[in-house]
């Protein structure tokens, strides 16, 4: 008899915890918190692209990216973002799935916090400021994948603050790991030398420092990198006869940016630079043809017509936008000149967001290069396909967060 | 163009034009630190006398409160954390600016650019024998 008794109370319990709680229950019964410290949210973006001069036509899932983020208490917060990119990555796609950001914050105080893991530091725009819905144009700007490789995240500590004594004044400074100037591609700039949070070099490391500045319709913000790209055993240096350590083969990026948006009107310019002081050395070791300077700027103009009457909350704006990007703006002494790398984009268009994150988008891009240098062409002509020094495309997509 | 004058040329384009600006508005604002009683923060009006804003800071509220008073002498006040993630706003005179994600919010509390889609927190305002009662309700 006890042992039935023990099983029904044993079945009666098991029952009362596998009862369903409601969020709605929960929430009366005061079971949970009715602010939930664990926040998800998201964005992404998909495109479909018509290539004019090949007559081809692709679509795509450019990302999709989940926000996961934990309130621990006041001080400590978790953020994360993890990102697929071209929406499949096995059996031979050709996607990426990454961490985006993956770092505690630590609330100082009021004005200042600390952030320490994964993140993106602030440099550029988009590189902070990338969710599909807050950029014209179905691609960000071009300048800020090749001169400023967004989405660029490394691991390191930064610390990040506004001034008490000046309205709008916020600055940044933090310290992550290096570049590895092995993976640098000609053409690409700096990109393939980012570590992205995975086995990164941290023998070599980089100081990254920005001033952001908001002032009436103004956001203005000029931002430095500065490290080494060399972070190699000192067995491999001394063999290969390269430098290694904290600020070996020093790598510097500056950019200087500033934005107007006011009664539908929005205005941005961006200028930005690359110096690698020791570009032959590279290229004598690595044999990448890594070029000693990269230069570029763009500008773009757009306007809200429906600004008057929604005031953003839905919007209808035509934009133009123009940049010229030059990746060998000095070549180094023993580095080859190619005329793909000096690039002009211009990319107008109509975007219509119906709410605030959701935006549709239409735009016409036309691209313009140098041709090829035909030193650097190792298959040529019928191998080699034609290259077009002039390219349109029509790009039809949507984006959205939340 | 060479390496050395492109960056000094950047970075005193870059000092001068936040210097300029910086000086056209390096007004502070002034903040005054409370003890709420109650869910209530008192603030005495003489406080507002010389200000049109007060950044009113707590050590029970994770982010500041700016107490905001309008032309017709009336207050109100905003809780100065973005509604799209847990991040605090700063206030540059005339909005509010998250550093996060670069939504921003008017001076009313309206998102003027998202990701945020919603106004940031109003909190309950009055004035009473002299003084401004702000009501603390953060659910």
């Amino acid at each position: 008899m006890q042992r039935y008794i023990f099983l029904l109370s044993l079945f009666l319990s098991l029952n009362t915890y596998s009862q369903v709680v409601t969020y709605e229950d929960s929430l009366n019964a005061n079971l949970v918190r009715k602010t939930s410290p664990t926040v998800i949210s998201g964005y992404g973006e998909a495109k479909y692209q018509y290539y004019k001069e090949e007559k081809t036509a692709t679509t795509n899932v450019t990302r999709a990216i989940i926000f996961l983020g934990h309130k621990f208490s006041d001080k400590i917060q978790f953020f994360s973002e993890w990102e697929l990119e071209n929406a499949k990555v096995a059996n031979g796609g050709s996607g990426e799935f990454s961490l985006e950001q993956f770092l505690l914050k630590y609330n100082i105080n009021k004005d200042w916090y600390l952030i320490s893991g994964l993140f993106v530091p602030r440099i550029g725009i988009i590189n902070e400021n990338h969710l599909s819905t807050t950029f014209n144009g179905n691609d960000r700007p071009y300048l800020e994948s090749t001169i400023i490789p967004a989405t660029w995240r490394e691991i390191g500590v930064g610390l990040y603050g506004n001034s008490a004594r000046i309205q709008g004044l916020n600055y940044s400074v933090a310290l992550v790991n290096g570049l590895d100037a092995s993976k640098f591609k000609n053409g690409t700039g700096i990109r393939d030398g980012r570590a992205e949070g995975s086995y990164g070099s941290s023998r070599n490391i980089a100081v990254t420092a920005a001033i952001l500045y908001y002032y009436n319709s103004f956001r203005i913000q000029a931002s430095t990198y500065y490290g080494g790209s060399s972070g190699i055993s000192n067995r491999l240096s001394d063999s290969l006869q390269i430098a290694t350590g904290a600020f070996a083969l020093p790598i510097n990026v500056s950019e200087g940016n500033i934005q107007y948006k006011k009664n539908g009107i929005c205005i941005k310019a961006m200028l930005a630079h690359t110096f690698i002081n020791d570009a032959d050395k590279i290229n004598t070791v690595y044999a990448n043809n890594t070029p000693r300077q990269m230069l570029g700027y763009y500008t773009e103009l757009g306007y809200d017509f429906l600004n008057r009457k929604y005031h953003g909350e839905k919007s209808l704006t035509i934009f133009v936008r123009y940049e010229n990007i030059n990746m060998d703006y000095e070549t180094a002494t023993n580095g080859i000149e190619n005329g793909p790398n000096t690039q002009k984009h211009v990319v107008a268009g109509i975007q219509f967001a119906p709410l605030r994150g959701v935006a549709i988008k239409l735009d016409y891009h036309h691209a313009t290069t140098g041709n090829i240098n035909p030193a650097l062409v190792v298959n040529p002509f019928p191998q080699m396909p034609q290259y077009y020094k002039s390219r349109n495309f029509i790009n039809l997509g949507f984006g959205y967060s939340f | 163009m060479d390496r050395k004058i492109f960056i000094k040329q950047s970075a005193l384009g870059c000092i001068g034009l936040t210097g300029v600006l910086g000086l056209a508005s390096c007004s502070a604002i002034a903040t005054l630190t409370v003890v709420p009683s109650n869910n209530l923060i008192e603030i005495p009006l003489t406080q507002m006398l010389d200000k049109t804003v007060l950044k009113v800071r707590s050590k029970s509220l994770q982010y500041d409160i700016l107490l905001i008073k309008k032309a017709d002498g009336t207050y109100y006040s905003l809780y100065m954390k973005c509604t799209h993630n847990d991040a605090g706003v700063m206030f540059d005179g005339q909005n509010f600016q998250c550093p996060l994600h670069g939504s921003s919010f008017n001076k009313l509390g309206a998102v003027t650019n998202g990701p945020a889609s919603t106004e940031l927190k109003k909190m309950q305002t009055e004035i009473k024998s002299q003084n401004i009662i702000i009501s603390i309700n953060l659910q």
